[in-house]
């Protein structure tokens, strides 16, 4: 699992648009193009390399109705999979 | 010296320089854009084409794909297949394509094409292109989806193509053009025509006929699946991208479920 200590930020080779609420994502790598659902969408839009993923946990919270530990559990696996997908990759240090 | 050709797909006017080719590439091109040659202007772009024998520049593979290598740089497209290799630079308007004997300059056009289209906030779209009663309609989907089988099942209209459509916005309108390039069913016409695009239609196959909404954001994505060549780099494929949502936003994009017969076109109206 991905260290929440960490800033996520969109892999340069990722072109993508948010359209009523939804993030349409493409790969320029391969060529594959994948539609997030609302809660990933806005994960995605919080993953602008200024938030760690502890900071983008803690927003989740506050905006839906979520415990700490399942938005934590579910950022973790959510973000990995993104990362494992090069849609993501993690920073030490935030963007600015 | 021969005379250039000139074609015009979508209304961008390429001038097909074919000195350097013998009587047989030069009858096979103007056969295969006969509908497309319009007389020849001095503000087309250029193309130079060379055949030349010698090794494929990148090797057949038994069972491998077809390989289309394309990198651009500085406005300068370097294009590499199997049996042609060119490049083509959009500032100056001129190109050359080297092409082996057996070989043709269909997939290096396809791809100068989808660039225009790049820029223009167009699409080059894989799909099946139909006119009927003056109203445009588009059929698209990944290969296998049922592109050549529509083709064949509208062929008491006009086809605009089998496998590729040039999707372009005129004047506040998406217009749907149609191009030389050919799909899976070489017999099929390739007309010189343009009409309103009034239907985007996903193509299903299914054992029965019927139309499903698709969000937007679905659509979008299905949309973009379906332009080849230019998704590579990453700015293309931001502003294919946004021309999909121009489009999805303008013209309906639904689910066609079809069977085999043309019973889907009472579906559409």
């Amino acid at each position: 699992m991905i260290d929440l200590k960490k800033y996520p930020l969109a892999h340069p080779q990722v072109a993508a648009r948010v359209v009523d609420g939804s993030a349409v994502i493409v790969l320029a790598d391969s060529g594959q193009v994948n539609v997030l659902n609302p809660i990933g969408t806005r994960v995605w839009e919080l993953a602008d390399g200024t938030r760690s993923g502890q900071d983008i946990v803690n927003a989740l919270v506050a905006e839906y109705t979520v415990s700490a530990d399942t938005a934590m559990r579910d950022v973790e696996q959510f973000v990995q999979s993104l990362v494992d997908a090069n849609v993501l990759t993690l920073q030490d240090q935030p963007s600015h | 010296m021969n005379d250039p050709l000139t074609i015009s797909i979508a209304d961008w006017l390429i001038t097909l320089q074919l000195d350097e080719c013998d009587e047989a590439m030069r009858a096979r091109i103007r056969k295969w854009y006969a509908a497309f040659i319009v007389p020849t202007r001095s503000d087309a772009m250029s193309i130079r084409v060379d055949i030349e024998p010698g090794q494929e520049f990148i090797p057949f593979v038994k069972g491998g794909v077809w390989q289309i290598r394309t990198t651009i740089q500085n406005g300068r497209t370097e294009f590499e297949s199997h049996l042609e290799k060119g490049w083509f630079d959009r500032q100056a308007g001129q190109g050359r394509v080297v092409v082996r004997p057996t070989g043709d300059i269909e997939n290096y056009l396809r791809v100068l094409y989808a660039l225009f289209c790049v820029e223009s906030r167009s699409l080059l779209l894989h799909s099946c292109g139909v006119i009927r009663d003056e109203r445009g309609y588009v059929f698209f989907g990944p290969s296998g989806s049922g592109k050549t089988t529509t083709t064949r099942l509208s062929s008491q209209y006009t086809i605009l193509s089998d496998d590729l459509v040039i999707i372009k916005k005129v004047a506040d309108r998406f217009r749907v053009f149609g191009v030389p390039f050919r799909g899976e069913l070489p017999e099929a016409p390739r007309s010189n025509a343009v009409a309103d695009l009034v239907g985007l239609f996903s193509l299903v196959k299914d054992s029965r006929h019927f139309l499903a909404p698709i969000a937007l954001p679905e659509a979008v994505a299905q949309l973009a699946r379906c332009v080849p060549f230019v998704m590579a780099q990453p700015e293309n494929a931001r502003c294919v991208t946004d021309t999909c949502i121009d489009l999805a936003t303008q013209v309906p994009v639904r689910a066609m479920h079809f069977e085999k017969n043309e019973g889907f076109w009472e579906m559409i109206r």
